[in-house]
């Protein structure tokens, strides 16, 4: 007897070839129609764009001079002190809208103690926001963060670094 | 941990690329960057930008040594920052959908008498992924493409395994009732 779910597992391994099928795996692949569409699914994907090419040489010099051209430096996302806590500020800010239902908030002041034990006590608040809150949060701070892809939702923490700027830019940060 | 036939591990190399060894970044690049461009061109990327944008991803993640742990491996780290380097160039075109489906470059049969069909599979494939939320995407493609673990693909997408073998299941699930 096979195991569907189990076969399916390891699908991906033998698109690859690092696994083969059994014979008895090879029958249940004949006669179970859904797992020979995921099988057949799972193969074109392994396959998918396999003809792409990169030119590795062109792109390796080039990046090369870009470095040497701007030499290692922190973005402004990692010059701050801590990452994690530009998010909690944001949070915190995104609360404050939320709280105040205001379109425009007092902007966040770097280094104040307060603002910083606002945003650390807000932020839980902030976590337990639905996506749909949560996008109108990013919206109403003037972000294109909340202009996702369609079916992408935002989340604070899985912000890039240049929508992170873009909302410290909308609250007049850095 | 991915070691090429050409020499050391991604670590070690990342290591000597921070001391300043402009050979070990280079041998990163050809490690990685063919499978940067498969993953970005079945991401959506048009074959002009997946150059530009697999440049980017290297640059960025060079120049940015520190945003790596190294607890996940070097390659999905690579793979996060293209994924967000693609998602900051769809915003930029405004939403639009940039792919142009270039069907003689999605399947890469060498079997001639099954071209057709998988030619056929890939390019519907191809319309369903793009129909798909990011992430159910991002894992459908870093687990059957470049057959990522889940644990690996959870490091790369911040997320967890759990998570990841959930989105896997839905991206499936929904590609069979785009192909049935
Ligand atoms: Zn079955």
């Amino acid at each position: 007897m096979i195991d569907c779910a189990a076969m399916r597992d390891r699908m991906p391994e033998a698109a690859r070839g690092t696994v083969s099928w059994t014979g008895a795996e090879v029958a249940h692949l004949a006669t179970c129609t859904d797992c020979a569409l995921e099988w057949r699914i799972v193969r074109a994907g392994a396959q998918l764009h396999a003809g792409t090419a990169v030119a590795a040489d062109r792109v390796a010099a080039a990046v090369m001079a870009r470095l040497r051209a701007a030499p290692p430096e922190r973005s402004v996302i990692r010059r701050l002190p801590w990452r994690g806590s530009v998010i909690g500020l944001l949070a915190a800010a995104a609360s404050v809208v939320l709280i105040l239902s205001a379109p425009r908030l007092q902007r966040p002041r770097a280094g104040n103690a307060s603002d910083t034990a606002t945003a650390l006590g807000i932020l839980p608040e902030l976590q337990a926001l639905d996506d749909g809150q949560l996008r109108s949060v990013l919206q109403s701070l003037g972000s294109t963060a909340a202009d996702a892809t369609p079916g992408v939702v935002p989340h604070l923490e899985d912000l890039t670094d240049s929508e992170l700027q873009l909302l410290l830019h909308s609250q007049g940060g850095e | 941990m991915l070691v090429g036939s050409d020499g050391a591990p991604d670590p070690e190399l990342v290591v000597a690329w921070r001391g300043g060894d402009e050979r070990a970044a280079g041998q990163l690049v050809h490690r990685h960057a063919a499978a940067l461009g498969r993953y970005l061109a079945a991401s959506g990327a048009t074959s002009a930008d997946v150059d530009d944008l697999v440049q980017d991803t290297f640059f960025k993640a060079f120049r940015g040594l520190d945003g790596w742990r190294g607890d996940g491996s070097f390659r999905g780290w690579l793979f996060r920052i293209a994924g967000n380097l693609l998602k900051d160039r769809f915003r930029q075109n405004k939403g639009r959908i940039f792919l142009e489906i270039e069907e003689h470059d999605i399947a890469g049969s060498a079997d001639p008498a099954g071209e057709l069909a998988a030619d056929e599979t890939g390019r519907l494939l191809q319309q369903g992924l793009l129909r798909l939320p990011r992430l159910q995407r991002e894992v459908f493609l870093l687990r059957v493409q470049q057959g990522l673990e889940y644990a690996e693909i959870a490091s790369a997408l911040g997320s967890t395994t759990g998570a990841a073998r959930v989105h896997y299941h839905h991206a499936v699930k929904r590609l069979k009732e785009l192909l049935a």
